[in-house]
């Protein structure tokens, strides 16, 4: 488990987070919602370890996050950041290549480049992976980056848990893409992979999350089902947006329709 | 399903980077005899071989003369020897700051340790006579390369100082307090020029300008270890480089430790710079134009960006050596001249190219 336990960040006397209590867990996606600045990136890095707590604490599998090795780290949990400036000529299969780095020592092996490139036929960047990563679509670069992070916890072994962080990592894709990112980061929570995700589309938040957590100005302001948490009053108290509610008339999730402003 | 046997991606050695590797190591041996045959004494490959195996005990069928073996040990070896060292740990040194800052434009003058050294070594010529006359006569020939170094030293702690706050170094402030140190290194150097008299004058251009003549082995061994360091060390960042170029974050989340690696990259390079400066003066280009030449020929990865700058970097070096010592024989030019005119032009080119600006 990868939880926070009432744990606060402030710069400079604001509050970015304050006392949030949550956790995730192998074999769940959850999604992180809530409009701009409600500190939902930060807490990610909270349980990155790229911030640390200024109150509270990160735990992972028990032990203090800053307790654990970055190496030891880096082996079962992978961040996918919502950033993608690459300064040099690398091309998209170094890109991905590069999620094999904890797991190697000297140079990469053969089964480390086909981890990569099966990564990459899993987010459909396989074709792209001899062009350079800077002359992608921004869409492309983060199809590229997944598969990056999806092969960084790629391997499977008995007992061991692993976590995938994800900041907006559909932002920038079409329709059909955005829903194969969310169909693999499900797939993965089913092999034992704690799945965190930050989203914007609520829709999709109710159709391939398990859970929903929503932020607001800094604090946890409702967690569970998406079925139990999307509501009508939530949609205008936090999102200030008329919504109604409905069933998905083919899926069993619920569905929310905003009217315009 | 197994995608990996349809593509064209393989494990790191392929095939064509273990013949570039081989190549660019045949180019700097090749140049390293021609280097040694020219001069205002031509002397023949096979005689320039024969010494050298001779040097290391080795017996050859060429026959040679005392007096050319004299010339090449003597004469032709140290300043070989401090071409090919030069030319690499600068070339390693720009390869590694670029990948540390990850940008493309990033060249061993950026951290202001080029511009420091100068200033140092500028002050030392113009100003530094009452240390030569307090310094036993054994140790004067020590007294600019240690200036240039402190100076380079203290340049860097300066821009370093700057560019951390609570602990954590922010490439960017880096950057930039180190373009200011160079600028302000660049002013006292004219004020300093201005305060001058002729004899200085000619030392410091010659100097500002690089060269590779302060070449007896006396002067050029005791640097050599300060050099030989980061081109060992360097390499060995080259996969934290590679995470590195996703980000500062992305890197720590593989699992790299980005606050040692840029400390030890820093003082590396810090330390092969100001030894290579202090030798040899500033000598623009070599470490901005060669890796952006491996990236080119082989690829951006930095396990091949290091090794291959090294051993571009000292063939190159030593190519615009031979051009400055015979292209105006029996005077010699600024070696520094002659990089800046082939790599000015050369790095437009590239630009105009757009294969560099895509890297940007």
């Amino acid at each position: 488990m990868l939880a926070a336990d009432r744990a606060s960040y402030s710069i400079a006397g604001n509050d970015l987070v304050r006392n949030v209590s949550l956790a995730v867990s192998p074999g769940e996606v959850l999604a992180l919602l809530g409009p701009n600045g409600a500190g939902k990136t930060t807490f990610l890095k909270l349980l990155s370890g790229e911030l640390a707590p200024s109150a509270g604490a990160v735990v992972l599998e028990g032990k203090p996050l800053a307790q654990w090795t970055k190496p030891e780290c880096a082996r079962l949990r992978a961040v996918m950041p919502q950033g993608d400036h690459v300064a040099f000529p690398f091309t998209a299969a170094e890109i991905a290549l590069l999620g094999r780095s904890p797991h190697v020592r000297g140079a990469e092996g053969r089964q480390d480049w086909e981890i990569a490139l099966a990564a990459m036929a899993l987010t459909d960047t396989e074709k792209l992976a001899p062009r350079y990563y800077d002359t992608l679509s921004g869409g492309e670069k983060q199809r590229v980056q997944l598969a990056r992070v999806l092969s960084q916890i790629w391997d499977e072994e008995p007992g061991q848990t692993r976590y995938l962080l994800l900041d907006e990592p559909v932002a920038g894709l079409d329709p059909a893409h955005q829903h194969a990112a969310l169909k693999i980061a499900r797939d993965f929570s089913r092999r034992q992979v704690g799945v965190l995700i930050i989203l914007h589309d609520i829709n999709l938040a109710a159709m391939y999350a398990d859970r929903v957590a929503v932020f607001h100005g800094g604090e946890l302001r409702q967690c569970g089902a998406p079925d139990q948490v999307l509501t009508g009053a939530l949609m205008k108290e936090v999102f200030e947006l008329d919504a109604v509610l409905q069933r998905h008339p083919t899926w069993d999730c619920a569905m929310v329709i905003a009217a315009p402003l | 399903m197994s995608p990996a046997r349809q593509t064209t991606a393989a494990p790191f050695f392929t095939p064509s980077r273990r013949l570039l590797f081989g190549g660019l190591s045949a180019l700097l041996l090749g140049v390293v005899v021609w280097a040694i045959c020219s001069g205002a004494i031509p002397i023949p490959p096979a005689q320039v071989v024969a010494i050298l195996l001779g040097e290391l005990g080795i017996s050859s069928p060429w026959e040679f003369e005392a007096q050319q073996r004299a010339v090449v040990v003597g004469l032709r070896l140290p300043r070989v020897v401090l071409g090919v060292f030069a030319g690499a740990t600068l070339a390693v040194a720009g390869a590694a700051l670029q990948g540390l800052f990850r940008n493309p434009l990033a060249d061993p003058a950026l951290i202001g340790v080029s511009g420091g050294a100068a200033l140092a070594a500028v002050a030392f010529i113009v100003l530094g006579h009452g240390l030569v006359v307090a310094t036993p006569p054994l140790l004067r020939v020590y007294l600019l390369p240690v200036s240039a170094f402190l100076g380079g030293l203290a340049a860097v702690s300066l821009v370093y100082r700057v560019g951390t706050v609570n602990g954590r170094t922010m490439v960017i402030a880096m950057l930039l307090a180190g373009i200011a140190v160079n600028a302000i290194c660049n002013a006292m150097m004219g004020l300093l020029i201005f305060v001058s008299d002729d004899q200085q004058l000619r030392d410091l251009t010659f100097w500002t300008l690089g060269s590779l003549s302060r070449n007896t082995w006396d002067v050029v061994l005791p640097v050599l270890p300060f050099m030989l360091l980061p081109l060992i060390g360097l390499p060995l960042l080259a996969r934290a480089l590679n995470a590195y170029v996703l980000g500062e974050s992305e890197a720590g989340h593989l699992g790299y430790n980005v606050e040692s690696l840029k400390k030890v990259a820093i003082a590396l390079t810090t330390l092969g710079i100001s030894a290579a400066v202090a030798l040899t003066g500033v000598i623009a280009f070599v470490g901005l134009v060669v890796p952006h030449l491996v990236r080119l020929l082989v690829s951006a990865d930095h396990r091949c960006v290091l090794p291959g700058s090294i051993l571009l970097g000292a063939a190159l070096m030593l190519v615009a050596d031979i051009i400055a010592r015979t292209a105006v024989a029996p005077a010699e030019l600024p070696v520094g001249v002659v990089t800046s005119c082939i790599g000015g032009p050369f790095f437009l080119w590239l630009l105009m190219s757009k294969r560099v600006i895509r890297g940007l």
